[in-house]
């Protein structure tokens, strides 16, 4: 479990610093209550500052994983996809990419090379440079990634489903307000969304009565700091968080709020 | 401080080629103790005191406000600032010190070809492999900058402040970020310039120090040399 919280604004000179903490609580099994803990961690920090109206930010990673679930698109796609998220720039490069990809040009051809020859191929020339194929990247993982790429290129993502993506990532705003209209997109598409939006309205519910005077907002494309680790989603909750990847003896996992410090 | 104060790369061709630029502006730069003397003058301008300072601490002195104006690389304010138009001002790019800065591969990393290439890579180097991908670079902040905006958080920095281009070779790094003009060094040592891999062009400039001490004498001052070498108009010191 853990939460962040940032002060805006950087000082007029020297390199930008943000005046930032964070909570992680490691060991709770009990998703719920280590919500719960972790909140009411965080309202006492933010007491200290006498800050008692933050401005709450929630993000939704797991909504986002479950609309990639549904959407329609051949599977290698959706990891990628997936890698983006939180990162604004990319994504929307990538979903131009994945647009363009229609435009008529035509699919690249299969490489006739097989798997076993490439890896040789890259071996080859990775001992020829003077680079230590058996430190770094393997030439069998360069030639297997070479022929995904291929496959990848031949897998065109729907446009309906980009628009669907595009659509889903510009939604922010008032929480409720924001999750109704997911809801409302969910029953367009026929999504079963039902279990993430329920999580995320108990966030939002535990939120509002923890810290009344908070102004809790939703943003469907919640970017993630810089050095924050994507774990998978199977080991988090609630599922509308962003996470840290968890040591394998620990159960951890996280929730994401920024208050704004004022 | 009543003068202005101008830093002046302190070795090198970046010392030759900035002393030749403003020695072609009709203003000639001298430095009395030779190589080995970090004060110098200019001629007929005895209230500008000329400083040969390293071209990255010419940077950071910008930066910071302390040194008035000063030529040094568009790359080393780049990395040395976030928001180098609040800081700096740039007057006149010379056109020597030519540099891009770029993101270069292993050649033999057929399947790299993007930046979307390397931050798949990334993504699942260390559950491979059981480290990060390692990055030789200078460039901290650029290289920071740059791959977070590709969605590339997956890497560790491994800070290089001389012969980069051999890291990947000799083991200590996967790729590098780098400067290259030709491009013939990152091939001599097998490495790939990205398609979308160039982070800055970069170039020696003269610029102007928005946080130093701007009064009106010293802005007139200002005013006055830049029109002695003719590199831009009048009214400079309107826009800092």
């Amino acid at each position: 479990m853990a939460i962040s919280a940032r002060c805006s604004g950087r000082p007029p000179t020297g390199p930008t610093e943000y005046v930032q903490a964070g909570v992680e609580l490691l060991g709770q099994i009990d998703a719920e209550q280590a919500l719960d803990e972790v909140l009411t961690f965080a309202r006492r920090s933010l007491g200290v500052y006498r800050i008692t109206a933050p401005g709450i930010r929630l993000g939704g990673v797991g909504l986002f994983e479950a609309i990639l679930a549904h959407a329609e698109m051949p599977d290698v796609w959706r990891p990628r996809i997936r890698a983006r998220f939180g990162h604004p720039a990319a994504m929307s490069r990538l979903l131009d990419r994945l647009a363009d990809a229609h435009s008529g040009k035509p699919d690249t051809p299969a490489d006739p090379i097989d798997r076993e020859s490439l890896t040789e191929y890259v071996a080859d020339r990775m001992l020829a440079a003077g680079f230590n194929p058996a430190d770094g990247r393997h030439p069998d993982e360069v030639a297997e990634r070479y022929h995904e790429k291929q496959a990848l290129a031949a897998a065109h993502v729907p446009l309906s489903t980009i628009d669907l993506l595009r659509l889903y990532l510009s939604i922010e705003g008032k929480a409720s307000t924001a999750l109704d209209e997911i809801e409302a997109l969910a029953s367009v598409y026929k999504f079963d969304l039902s279990g993430p939006l329920a999580a995320l309205r108990h966030h939002n519910a535990t939120l509002r009565a923890l810290v009344p005077a908070a102004a809790v907002s939703f943003d469907a494309s919640f970017p993630r700091a810089s050095n924050i680790i994507p774990a998978s989603s199977s080991r988090c909750w609630p599922p509308t968080a962003r996470c840290w990847r968890p040591a394998a003896n620990m159960t951890a996992c996280c929730s994401g709020w920024a208050p704004r410090c004022r | 401080m009543p003068g202005l104060t101008l830093a002046i790369p302190s070795k090198g061709r970046l010392e030759e080629e900035a002393r030749g630029a403003f020695a072609r502006a009709g203003l000639t730069i001298e430095r009395a103790g030779g190589a080995r003397s970090y004060f110098g003058s200019a001629a007929r301008q005895p209230d500008l005191a000329v400083r040969f300072m390293p071209a990255a601490e010419i940077a950071r002195e910008l930066i910071r406000g302390n040194i008035d104006l000063g030529i040094t690389g568009a790359d080393l304010i780049e990395e040395s600032t976030e928001s180098s138009a609040e800081q700096v001002m740039a007057v006149k790019p010379l056109g020597f010190g030519l540099a891009d800065v770029v993101v270069a591969v292993p050649d033999p990393w057929i399947d790299v070809t993007q930046m979307t290439d390397l931050a798949d890579v990334a993504a699942d180097f260390r559950s491979r492999h059981h480290r990060w991908l390692r990055v030789a670079t200078k460039y901290l902040n650029l290289t920071r900058r740059f791959f977070s905006g590709h969605g590339m958080i997956e890497y560790r920095i491994v800070e290089s402040t001389g012969a980069t281009e051999a890291a990947p070779a000799a083991g200590t790094a996967d790729l590098i970020v780098d400067i290259t003009t030709t491009g013939s060094t990152l091939s001599a040592n097998s490495l790939r310039v990205l398609e979308d891999g160039l982070i800055l062009k970069s170039e020696a400039q003269l610029y102007v120090a928005r946080k130093a001490e701007w009064t009106p004498m010293r802005r007139a001052q200002l005013e006055a040399l830049m029109s002695i070498v003719g590199w831009v108009p009048p009214g400079i010191t309107t826009k800092l």
